[in-house]
């Protein structure tokens, strides 16, 4: 049976859970997302002035599922991050240079990986930790488990549902929790690898797994303010696993676009927060995110 | 007072490594007091691991990144064929991409004269990744050096132990002489044939110079430009595979360092390994080394 999309957008969501947090949080997770939507929309605007500036460039678009990213940053802004690809709304929530995330994009030493990678974004300055894979697709999962039993510090390791579900992945969740290690995996659940949707490649739950495996887990989906419950529950039940059901907007690389999205989380949240009286602060924050974009990608508008 | 051996050495650095720097250990089976042939400490800092040498590896490697200088331990080289992936494309290459290190001491144990899951050694895999420092240690002294060396450096070290050399105590030394024909060269267990051979050449009438290599990557051909400028001719045998392995990259090596001179390479068969004699594919020995300096001496090719 086909699984209706309001299911999944609404999965395990909380009602007005938004009225749980206070003005400065809601608009510190909604500038995070805004930013995220700006500096990728300010890409693809390069992209459709001249199709060259991204030619032989690997852009893995996070606009649709920006929720996560956006959240974590804002509630643990000096954890110790191993992400993936994709991870772009992590990046900036956090507060990493825009300059060298640009420059990374656009393969120039001085990205923030020395233009090297173009595709994945290490950070460590300013008291932000991001560790980034550079061989195998959630290889950062064990990497981090590895971290957070050296360093007993608190680490979060970020992937998407295809690398979660890895072979060593999967050992990395057993060892977390027989060592009781002090990690949060979160798994954006986009419902594809690359593009092979779920069902087609397992028929279990990760959340469930990793419940098998002695980690705390909770399967739901990205409305920001339910997440940040379930990430303040899970904070004091690590380690732990939260699968967030998310969107992809775009093509697993490039600017394509199959089908329109299911359900669009931004634009929700935006009414969100109109509903609740900022819708003022709401659009000064678009716009200044915009003008904050548009003069970070000025030369190749 | 009573020398230490290999497996002395490498219990005790290690040991030190574990109390002194904080270090860690992370391997398969290795909590067992006197795991891996009595070479692992009982240490809280030593870390069983799941059984996935790929996860295991990460583990190491996350440690490593954190600051504390780790060991990964596989009690068989060819579990390395799981564990490589994390140090090949993370590990050896994250200082250049995005400048941390993940400084991991890779102790991979080979043997010889076990079945085909067991007994393979696989260096040479690793000569062929960037950022990765390649060791075939068979003395304490040499193993030391290994040692010291990672200690100083921000990169994997792989380091090829052999059982065959826990219980050995002394130190080689190359052996030259005036008139030499044939230089042999030989890496890991293959070095503790090369003594023998040289003594059946010479009981022939033949004289053959000895070379002990430890460091295969980097490998430091100048060292012998003088003794293959005096004796162009060399074999090197290795204890794994010949082909696109580390006798060949090293015979390679040598030529290129000695216009004229020609080095052959030797080493197992390109074959599986076997526990049944039959089917051994063994390190060379002795003799099987005099034959193939005997057929390039003779014939010109082995």
């Amino acid at each position: 049976m086909k699984i209706k999309p309001e299911a999944i957008r609404d999965l395990n969501v909380q009602p007005d859970s938004i009225q749980s947090f206070t003005k400065d949080k809601i608009l510190a997770v909604f500038k995070n997302m805004a930013r995220l939507r700006k500096f990728e929309q300010v890409i693809l605007e390069c992209n459709q002035k001249n199709c060259e500036t991204f030619k032989n460039k690997v852009i893995h678009m996070v606009t649709g599922q920006e929720v996560t990213g956006s959240v974590l940053a804002e509630m643990y802004p000096k954890y110790h991050y191993f992400a993936g690809h994709r991870c772009a709304d992590l990046y900036l929530g956090l507060g990493a240079s825009t300059q060298e995330l640009r420059d990374e994009i656009m393969y120039l030493d001085s990205g923030c990986m020395n233009g090297t990678q173009g595709a994945q974004f290490a950070y460590h300055k300013d008291g932000i930790t991001i560790h980034t894979n550079t061989g195998f697709i959630g290889e950062q999962l064990p990497l981090a488990a590895g971290y957070a039993l050296a360093s007993e510090q608190k680490t979060i390791a970020i992937c998407g549902d295809g690398a979660a579900e890895e072979d060593y992945a999967l050992q990395t969740y057993g060892f977390a929790a027989t060592h009781k290690l002090p990690i949060l995996f979160v798994v954006n659940d986009n419902n594809l690898s690359v593009l092979s949707p779920k069902e087609n490649r397992r028929s279990w739950n990760i959340a469930k797994v990793a419940e098998g495996f002695g980690l705390a887990s909770a399967d739901v989906a990205d409305d920001p303010w339910t997440l940040m419950k379930v990430f303040s529950y899970m904070e004091t039940r690590l380690p732990a696993l939260v699968n967030v059901r998310v969107n992809r907007n775009y093509w697993h690389i490039g600017f394509g676009i199959d089908n329109p999205p299911l359900w669009d989380r931004y634009a929700i949240v935006k009414q969100q927060i109109s509903e609740i009286g900022y819708e003022y602060e709401t659009c000064e924050i678009e716009q200044n995110a915009e003008i904050e974009m548009r003069e970070l990608w000025r030369e190749y508008l | 007072m009573e020398k230490l051996t290999l497996r002395d050495i490498i219990r005790e650095t290690t040991n030190k490594h574990l109390c002194e720097n904080n270090g860690m250990l992370f391997g398969e089976c290795v909590k067992d007091p006197g795991g891996v042939s009595n070479t692992i400490p009982v240490h809280e800092n030593v870390i069983d691991t799941p059984m996935s040498e790929t996860a295991a590896a990460d583990f190491a490697i996350g440690a490593a990144l954190s600051g504390r200088r780790s060991i990964y331990v596989v009690r068989f080289q060819n579990f390395m064929l799981m564990g490589a992936s994390p140090f090949i494309s993370f590990a050896s290459v994250v200082k250049g991409i995005y400048g941390k290190s993940a400084p991991v001491f890779i102790r991979a144990v080979g043997c010889d004269k076990l079945d085909c899951n067991h007994a393979d050694i696989l260096h040479s895999m690793f000569m062929h990744f960037s950022g990765m420092k390649v060791c075939a240690p068979m003395t304490p002294g040499e193993w030391l050096n290994a040692w010291e060396t990672f200690m100083q450096e921000e990169q994997p070290l792989f380091c090829s132990e052999h059982r065959d050399a826990f219980n050995v105590t002394d130190e080689t030394q190359d052996e030259i002489c005036e008139d030499a024909q044939i230089n042999l060269f030989g890496i890991s267990k293959a070095r503790q044939s090369l003594s023998e051979a040289k003594y059946i050449l010479n009981k022939i009438g033949i004289k053959a110079n000895i070379f002990h290599i430890a460091w295969l990557k980097p490998f430091n051909a100048e060292k012998y430009i003088e003794v293959l400028r005096k004796t162009p001719l060399g074999l090197v045998t290795d204890a794994g595979r010949v082909i696109c392995g580390a006798p060949e990259h090293i015979a390679y090596e040598l030529m290129h360092a000695v216009p004229g001179s020609i080095v052959y390479a030797n080493g197992i068969e390109d074959s599986p390994k076997s526990k049944n004699p039959k089917f051994y594919n063994a390190v060379p020995d002795a003799q099987l080394i005099v034959d193939k300096a005997l057929s390039i001496l003779t014939n010109g090719r082995m």
